[in-house]
C-alpha cells in the first residue's frame, strides 16, 4: 500500500513516539533513522536509494553531515534537513521542530527528561 | 560578483529582488555538511540547500520531512530565482489594482483589462492603501488628476520596493473618458537590469507597430490587422 507523504510522516511520528526511549544519542539517532526507513519500505513505494535523495520522493533521515552543535547546550546536537531541525539530547532525548518553531514530536529520553531539560 | 562563493552570490541576488527579505544562512559544522539558507518575506518562506560539490536544491515551506527539494540547480541565479519564486507563489498575487474615482473610467479600464485577460480589482483613492496592505498586486495603475495622500505614495513605494511591481501612472488631459486610449499617457516605474530595460523597449516598441498582435490579445476578426 502506497501512501501519500504526510500520511507516511504522521505514521513515522507515531511509531517514533510509541517506541521505547533510547539512552544516548547514537541510540536515538539510530532510532529516528530506522524508524523512518522502516515506514518507507512499507508504505512509499520507492526502494531505499540515498543517492536519489532528491528526486525520488521518497523521505530520508536526517545526514550525518549536518549535524550542527547548539550553541549553549552542549549536550543537544541539531540534525539540519530543508525544512526541519531533528534535535538529540546525550541522555537519548528527541524533539523534531519546523523551521519555524512548530514542534512537530518531542520524546524524552531514558531518564524522562526532554531536550532542553538537560 | 566574481569573488564572491555562489552561497554569497545567492543571498545577494535574492536580497537585490526582495530587499525586505529576512535571510538567514545557517552553515555546516562539518565539512562534508550542507549550507542552508532560509528566506522569509512577507510571511512565506523559502529554504534553499547547498553542498559545494553537487549544487542547490530549493524548496518552499511545505516541503516534507526527509523529503528532497523541488529543485535542484548548480547555478545560483536559477537557485535565488527558483526561491523567489517559491515565496511569491505563496502569495496568489494579482495583476492589477485601478486606483480611480471616476466611474466611468473605472469602468472602461476594467473592461479593457479583461478583453486581454488581466484581472483587475478597482477601488477609489480614499480606499488604496487598504487595498494594497491587503493584497499583492503585480501592477498598479493610479489616476493621477485627483490629489493624492502621503499615504498612498508611501504605501506604493513600499509595496513596488519590496515586490519589484509595476507602477502605471494615467497622467490625464481633458479629453473625455470614453476616449480612454487616446488621452493616458503612461509613466511605467519598475527595476530592471539593462538587458531587461533592453527587452521591455523592444517589447513597447513592438506594441506600438502593431497593438493587436501581442499575445493575449483576443483578435477581432472582422477587424484587419
Amino acid at each position: 500500500m502506497v501512501l501519500t507523504r504526510s500520511e507516511r510522516f504522521a505514521i513515522f511520528l507515531e511509531r517514533l513516539a510509541a517506541a521505547e526511549p533510547t539512552d544516548s544519542a547514537e541510540a536515538a539517532y539510530n532510532l529516528v533513522s530506522s524508524t523512518l526507513i522502516a515506514v518507507e519500505d512499507e508504505f512509499s513505494g520507492t526502494k531505499f536509494d540515498p543517492a536519489q535523495w532528491k528526486t525520488d520522493g521518497r523521505l530520508y533521515p536526517p545526514q550525518l553531515d549536518n549535524r550542527r552543535a547548539v550553541a549553549g547546550y552542549p549536550e543537544v546536537v541539531r540534525y539540519r534537513s530543508l525544512g526541519h531541525h531533528t534535535l538529540i539530547g546525550s541522555n537519548g532525548s528527541i524533539q523534531i521542530i519546523t523551521i519555524r518553531g512548530a514542534t512537530e514530536l518531542m520524546k524524552a529520553g531514558t531518564d524522562g527528561r526532554h531536550v532542553w531539560q538537560i | 560578483m566574481a569573488d564572491l562563493t555562489p552561497i554569497e552570490v545567492l543571498q545577494r541576488s535574492i536580497a537585490a529582488e526582495l530587499p525586505t527579505a529576512r535571510i538567514n544562512l545557517d552553515p555546516p559544522h562539518l565539512p562534508s555538511g550542507s549550507w542552508f539558507v532560509d528566506v522569509e518575506w512577507n510571511g512565506a518562506l523559502a529554504f534553499v540547500e547547498w553542498r559545494p560539490l553537487e549544487g542547490f536544491g530549493i524548496s518552499p515551506e511545505n516541503v516534507g520531512y526527509g523529503e528532497g527539494p523541488d529543485v535542484t540547480t548548480k547555478d545560483s541565479a536559477a537557485a535565488a530565482a527558483a526561491a523567489i519564486g517559491f515565496l511569491r507563489s505563496q502569495h496568489g498575487f494579482r495583476d492589477a489594482l485601478i486606483v480611480a474615482d471616476e466611474k466611468a473610467l473605472q469602468t472602461s479600464l476594467r473592461d479593457n483589462f479583461l478583453e486581454v485577460d488581466v484581472t483587475s480589482d478597482i477601488v477609489g483613492v480614499r480606499d488604496a492603501v487598504a487595498q494594497l496592505r491587503r493584497h499583492m498586486y503585480r501592477s498598479v495603475i493610479v489616476d493621477t488628476r485627483v490629489e493624492l495622500s502621503h499615504a498612498l505614495l508611501s504605501e506604493l513605494e513600499r509595496s513596488f520596493r519590496s515586490l519589484n511591481a509595476i507602477t502605471v501612472a494615467l497622467l490625464m488631459t481633458s479629453s473625455p473618458s470614453e476616449m480612454v486610449s487616446e488621452w493616458a499617457q503612461i509613466i511605467i516605474r519598475h527595476t530592471v537590469n539593462s538587458r531587461n530595460l533592453a527587452l521591455m523597449v523592444r517589447s513597447l516598441l513592438r506594441f506600438g507597430n502593431d497593438p493587436l498582435a501581442w499575445p493575449r490579445l483576443h483578435h477581432d476578426p472582422d477587424q484587419p490587422k
